[in-house]
């Protein structure tokens, strides 16, 4: 996250309130405190949508299966920060890098997409590095011969995308499903993202994460005087509200 | 509220008698919730004397710690609705999940000397003291303990 001088502070975890998603059972609607609805979708729900995505994009449905977790993601680090921001009583993005890392696990553990960590990447500062313990789709999908946490990288391409700032992208490049213990990712700005996932695609069997970060090192560039923190959100209408997935 | 032993002792006693040590823990928590509750009580009406006495004692002792603000010691003033909450649900795990997990994940993050919380809670407790009796202290107790355990620097570098 952008470097803060911000006064560090504590709040407690904002999720573990009693009731924190609640669910009313005589409408059959679930809200979070600040009115948002909340709708759980079971597994076989979504292995039902990307079999379907499968049967009719073909291989691009991992673009399409991405582009959705970073619209999925944008309306959803939207809505936190809205709500992060009442809750400290100052801009969220002004908070500590280390307390928004904090944060951030809290919603991911809170709303079931697993145990959420990241680092800057020592070897190359441009870039992090994530990791998602017990996350969903490798959970669901069982063995693949390439990672399948597909949504979890568009939504982390658009967190930080949105807290930096800057188009960011997001390559997975171990996953369960391949026999790793966690799925672990590299974030960073989408041209350098777009040529490491060139390189990673085009060696046999694919790189592991530490190689990914070795080449991301190799290959670095010196900074562009342009890339300051000027904020680009991306340009997606937000004609519908905010629903979001529980599983 | 979340009575989390209590519904526990509900749901598994479902159609048999509670037991004895059920009783008298159920017996026990009855006693003590007129105490509980005046606990609640005191400390949402010194919230805001409290906030403004924690924050210039703090200024006084460490004048050199840029850490202490005025909204950083408001933070920990307003922690203690989630001891009061664990307190009158007599249920510390409601603490360790709400505050202490948490707390103890920022200050690794953000590499906070966790001694320096510690020595706020401490001037805290002080002032606490000042001002609650001893049965309603007697029941904060084991709530204050728990918070000093969480904050000893091992604790704080497990989490790393």
């Amino acid at each position: 996250m952008p470097e803060s001088a911000s006064p560090f502070r504590l709040k407690g975890n904002y999720f573990a309130e009693p009731y924190h998603f609640r669910t009313d059972v005589t409408t059959g609607v679930c809200r979070t405190p600040t009115g948002v609805r909340i709708c759980t979708l079971p597994p076989d729900f979504l292995l039902g949508l990307r079999d379907a995505l499968i049967y009719e994009c073909g291989k691009s449905y991992r673009t399409v299966l991405k582009a959705a977790g970073r619209r999925w993601g944008s309306q959803w680090i939207k809505r936190l920060d809205r709500e992060w921001t009442a809750y400290y009583q100052q801009p969220f993005r002004e908070l500590p890098a280390g307390l928004i890392r904090v944060c951030l696990a809290d919603a991911f553990a809170a709303h079931g997409y697993g145990k959420l960590d990241y680092t800057r990447a020592e070897e190359s500062p441009e870039f992090w590095s994530a990791e998602i313990g017990d996350s969903l789709f490798p959970a669901l999908v069982g063995e693949s011969d390439r990672p399948v946490d597909l949504l979890m990288s568009g939504l982390l391409a658009a967190i930080f995308s949105y807290l930096h700032g800057l188009t960011m992208d997001c390559l997975q490049t171990e996953c369960p499903s391949m026999g790793a213990e966690r799925s672990r990712f590299l974030i960073g700005p989408a041209p350098r993202i777009a040529e490491l996932e060139a390189w990673w695609e085009a060696n046999t069997p694919l790189p592991s994460h530490e190689q990914v970060l070795q080449q991301a090192a190799a290959t670095s560039h010196a900074p562009t005087n342009g890339q300051t923190h000027t904020h680009q959100e991306h340009h997606l209408p937000h004609s519908q509200p905010p629903l979001e997935v529980v599983s | 509220m979340i009575n989390t032993w209590l519904t526990e002792i509900i749901h598994t006693a479902n159609e048999r008698l509670f037991n004895d040590e059920e009783l008298a823990r159920m017996l026990s928590y009855y006693s003590s919730v007129p105490t509980r509750l005046k606990l609640v009580e005191e400390l949402e009406r010194q919230e805001p004397s409290l906030t403004r006495a924690l924050h210039k004692e703090l200024q006084r002792r460490y004048p050199q710690r840029t850490l202490y603000t005025r909204r950083l010691a408001q933070d920990l003033v307003e922690s203690l609705r989630y001891v009061a909450r664990a307190v009158l649900a007599d249920d510390l795990r409601l603490l360790r999940y709400r505050w202490i997990d948490h707390m103890r994940a920022a200050l690794a993050a953000c590499d906070v000397d966790p001694q320096w919380i510690a020595d706020a809670y401490a001037v805290l407790r002080e002032l606490l003291q000042r001002q609650l009796t001893r049965s309603v202290w007697e029941v904060l107790d084991p709530a204050w303990s728990e918070l000093d355990d969480s904050l000893t620097r091992g604790l704080v570098a497990a989490t790393r």
